[in-house]
């Protein structure tokens, strides 16, 4: 069983750093994983992406070919990678910068839609633990990854400097998740 | 040697999420990486990076020189004093160090060079390619050379194989060049940070050290009397031919039962390895054959290979390179496809299963 994860936001959103935590985090399962960033010319307020594929087999193509799922944090990359996603996988969107209106895939891919940016300014009072929401609600709504170990991971793996933000961004994660967890099933 | 002896080894220990990058300039710094010098160029930058910081620890020397031609000329230099050396660049600033790297041959001073393809020709871009295989495994500057061309495909490779690139360098007094690109640089996959195998301890005899007590020696490239230049010529060429007996490498998956084997090095192995599973899945008989050396190419392993199946795929990120080699070893007896794609794209696993299916029918 192989899972293509796409990560895709604007520079300074955080997603690299997530695409990070979900290799790491499957690594620490015991999976094979493979992460690969947009490197090169990007640059903040650019967009910015990642793929990461998680199997219980070694893994073969390294390279982005049809996600299974994709976390997108903004409308720029929702229209540009929802024709990408594989028939019958899924898309977890930022419903604060994604207008659910602009969904065209209907029926063979499932979308599940969770505010990331107003659960992290709820939650940490600022915007900047987006990705750790979006984190969330994939954790959510997939269950390759158990939270366990995506909170041990980044316990382990926060850089000592920003060790104040580890609880903020643990609590930001479980209030992504219990997002799409009480909410009523979408598409 | 086991020609897949970096592959099928053992490993315990704590497995690292790595970059390409860093596995390969952590695995030159457990080789006893002396010296680095080096000119910036994406994809590559992490190698200098990292090594900026790291040697420094080690009690290693690091610069970064004005250029690549002083890159090149000052590996030159430190690899006269019996030092383990290596540079890293990317297309155009390999291209810059082609006469150095003559030079380096020439002299038969063992370094570590790392190309990580970038899409070309001339500045091209920063996306992943194979462009540059003819340049690597035919010297790439001027006379009768070659360089040592291994060719990893993974993050644990990028490691592993720089690791030995240093060994065989000292071994055979020759350059060695790790051929990878933009993928294998810039990815992260899990990989162990310590070496399989303890490096090799060789006694250099013919490094400048300072003449103190024992006879001057002499480390040159340029012979203008007698027959001294030939003589050169054909030392180089017996030590090619006990490269080419000693060191080919390869790793090969389903072959046994094939009737279409994939010939593919590198990043384009990685991505026929999918297409050659689903292939499988779908009952075609099709197997996947790695060389891990460029240069040497595995001849035999190629050869004995070509003599039992029906059909040769030979996949690569370029329009046929390698593809030229394969066909000269398979000889007329069995076909030689290709799928390629040039600098700027990469081939699909989509693509590369239905060049499968086109030439196994």
């Amino acid at each position: 069983m192989q899972t293509e994860v796409l990560l895709a936001g604007f520079g300074g959103q955080g997603v690299l750093f997530m695409g990070d935590l979900v290799a790491r985090s499957a690594m620490a399962q015991g999976l094979h994983v493979t992460y690969m960033p947009t490197y090169g010319v990007a640059m903040r307020g650019g967009t910015a992406n990642c793929v990461v594929i998680m199997s219980d087999e070694p893994i073969g193509s390294p390279v982005m070919d049809t996600p299974d799922i994709a976390v997108i944090l903004n409308q720029q990359s929702f229209d540009k990678f929802q024709p990408l996603v594989k028939k019958g996988g899924m898309i977890v969107a930022n419903s604060a910068m994604v207008d659910a209106d602009s969904f065209t895939r209907e029926g063979d891919v499932r979308l599940v839609m969770a505010p990331a940016t107003d659960i992290s300014r709820e939650v940490t009072g600022r915007e900047q633990s987006t990705n750790m929401a979006a984190l969330g609600a994939m954790l959510a709504a997939d269950t390759t990854l158990s939270l366990e170990i995506v909170e041990e991971t980044l316990r382990a793996n926060l850089d000592p400097s920003k060790h104040a933000l580890l609880e903020p961004n643990l609590k930001t994660i479980r209030a992504g998740m219990a997002a799409v967890t009480s909410a009523a099933p979408t598409s | 040697m086991n020609a897949t002896a970096v592959m099928t080894q053992e490993r315990t220990g704590k497995r690292a999420l790595v970059q390409g990058n860093i596995a390969l300039a952590e695995g030159a710094v457990q080789a006893g990486l002396d010296c680095y010098f080096g000119y910036p160029i994406t994809p590559q930058n992490q190698v200098p990076e990292y090594l900026s910081a790291r040697l420094p620890e080690t009690g290693g020397v690091f610069v970064q020189a004005e250029s690549e031609l002083a890159s090149i000329n000052m590996v030159l230099g430190a690899a006269a004093t019996g030092a383990r050396v290596m540079t890293s660049s990317s297309g155009p600033g390999i291209s810059l160090m082609q006469e150095g790297i003559s030079f380096l041959a020439g002299d038969q001073l063992p370094c570590v060079i790392a190309n990580i393809m970038r899409s070309g020709p001339g500045l091209g871009g920063i996306k992943p390619t194979q462009g540059d295989y003819l340049q690597a495994t035919r010297g790439g500057g001027h006379g009768d050379y070659h360089t040592i061309v291994l060719a990893p495909a993974s993050a644990q490779e990028m490691f592993d194989l720089t690791h030995k690139a240093f060994d065989l360098a000292d071994t055979y007094r020759n350059p060695v060049l790790i051929l990878a690109d933009a993928i294998l640089g810039q990815m992260k996959e899990p990989a162990y940070l310590e070496p399989a195998y303890p490096r090799l301890e060789i006694k250099k005899d013919w490094a400048l050290t300072g003449a103190d007590n024992r006879p001057a020696r002499n480390i040159r490239s340029m012979y203008l009397e007698g027959d001294d230049q030939e003589q050169l010529n054909y030392t180089l060429r017996d030590k090619y031919d006990k490269i080419k007996k000693e060191i080919p490498m390869w790793e090969s998956a389903d072959t046994d039962d094939a009737d279409l084997v994939v010939v593919a090095f590198g990043t384009a192995a990685r991505i026929a390895s999918s297409a050659v599973r689903m292939a499988r899945i779908e009952g075609l008989r099709v197997g996947l054959f790695r060389p891990i050396t460029l240069f040497p190419l595995p001849e035999d392993a190629l050869r004995e290979l070509a003599s039992r199946v029906k059909r040769l795929l030979v996949v690569e990120m370029n329009l046929g390179q390698m593809l030229h080699d394969v066909r000269a070893v398979a000889g007329a007896d069995v076909d030689v496809a290709f799928h390629g794609r040039p600098g700027g794209g990469v081939p699909t696993v989509r693509e590369v299963l239905d060049k499968i299916k086109e030439n196994i029918a």
